[in-house]
């Protein structure tokens, strides 16, 4: 609490952050929109459902910052909140419908001038790997979408509720199962 | 450590650089003289390719109007944090000077049964009345103004009196101009 603070001196403060709150805002979706639409994606989410997450996760992100809350990673804080409000959405039943992964993500990873078998074998291993990366455990997945996204693990470990060994755990879980599901 | 192979979980965290310094040496040192954890570590590193681009691959552009729909939310945000903080404010002032600042009454409804209060946004309905209490406090016309809240008339200092409603939670449930 700080007691010599007045009302006003509160509200004054509010407002001149208001529209600076507002630009960053924007400038942060730019930013962070397309890893949180991976993320909410790899989660389960339909393209539709993850846009209505981040919505409503860049107005709260508004508030957040208008509020005067300290951000000291607000990268983590925006991925936490997306990922609460896709849970909250579907436990409330305002979503009806958690999709897999649709296979417009299997896009081969192959050199562009490989020869047909060179790319059958390349389409295949895609295939594999998609399907195997969809099997995993949900908290396996959430940590290797994280980590794709580069974040260090003691994040990971913050979005996730889990400690960071944990969270090493996890993802050697995960490799190992990927590992022996393409050899 | 360099007789025995690196376990999954090390190389894991050496591809990810997530050694501590005294890990680092240790199995720097030993990838040096084992060809068979190198080549594990190769293994783990082209499935790590692999998750990056299908992760890559799940990008879709935002949809044209998504940026311009938050850019219009954002412009018409109502001011109610204001308000939060306004109340919050009036409330800690409240309590740093004491209840002989304060003008309790017995415990009062909830905000939609007195007509007079204006409930405020957001206020939950459906939360128990029993210790509520209605505080004097006084709030800078400005705030209530920004608000979208009617304040009434009349100028004392630019500052509006007025009832609060506080729940037994300590959230401020509806609020009445006196002036």
């Amino acid at each position: 609490m700080a007691p010599d603070t007045g009302i006003a001196g509160v509200l004054n403060s509010e407002v001149s952050r208001a529209p600076n709150a507002a630009t960053q805002v924007v400038r942060l979706f730019d930013e962070h929109r397309p890893g949180l639409f991976r993320y909410l994606r790899w989660r389960g989410s339909s393209a539709e459902e993850a846009d209505d997450a981040i919505q409503e996760t860049f107005l709260r992100l508004h508030t957040h910052l208008r509020s005067g809350r300290p951000d000291a990673n607000l990268r983590a804080w925006l991925y936490r909140v997306a990922a609460n409000l896709v849970r909250d959405d579907r436990k409330s039943g305002r979503r009806r419908f958690s999709q897999p992964l649709e296979t417009e993500a299997a896009v081969t990873w192959s050199d562009p001038a490989a020869g047909p078998e060179q790319l059958l074998l390349a389409r295949e291993s895609t295939d594999r790997l998609q399907g195997a990366i969809e099997r995993l455990p949900s908290i396996e997945r959430e940590c290797l979408a994280l980590r794709a996204e580069g974040f260090r693990y003691r994040e990971i470990g913050e979005i996730c509720g889990i400690g960071t060994s944990t969270v090493a755990d996890v993802l050697k879980r995960a490799f190992e199962t990927l590992a022996r599901e393409l050899s | 450590m360099s007789r025995e192979h690196l376990s999954t979980e090390l190389l894991l965290r050496r591809l990810d650089g997530e050694l501590t310094a005294g890990e680092r040496d240790a199995v720097e040192e030993h990838l040096g003289g084992c060809a068979g954890c190198r080549l594990e570590l190769d293994n783990l590193s082209a499935i790590s390719s692999g998750i990056d681009k299908y992760s890559a691959d799940l990008y879709q552009p935002a949809p044209v109007a998504q940026r311009r729909a938050l850019s219009a939310a954002l412009e018409s945000k109502p001011a109610r944090p204001k308000v939060y903080a306004a109340l919050a404010m009036a409330a800690s002032v409240i309590l740093a000077v004491g209840l002989s600042l304060t003008h309790q009454q017995p415990p009062a409804p909830v905000p939609h049964a007195v007509d007079t209060f204006i409930a405020l946004p957001d206020s939950n309905e459906s939360l128990s009345s029993a210790g509520a209490v209605v505080m004097q406090v006084e709030v800078p016309r400005d705030a209530v103004a920004l608000a979208g809240v009617p304040a009434g008339e009349g100028n004392s200092g630019g500052l509006v009196k007025a009832e609060v409603v506080v729940g037994a939670d300590g959230l401020a449930r509806a609020i009445r101009f006196l002036n």
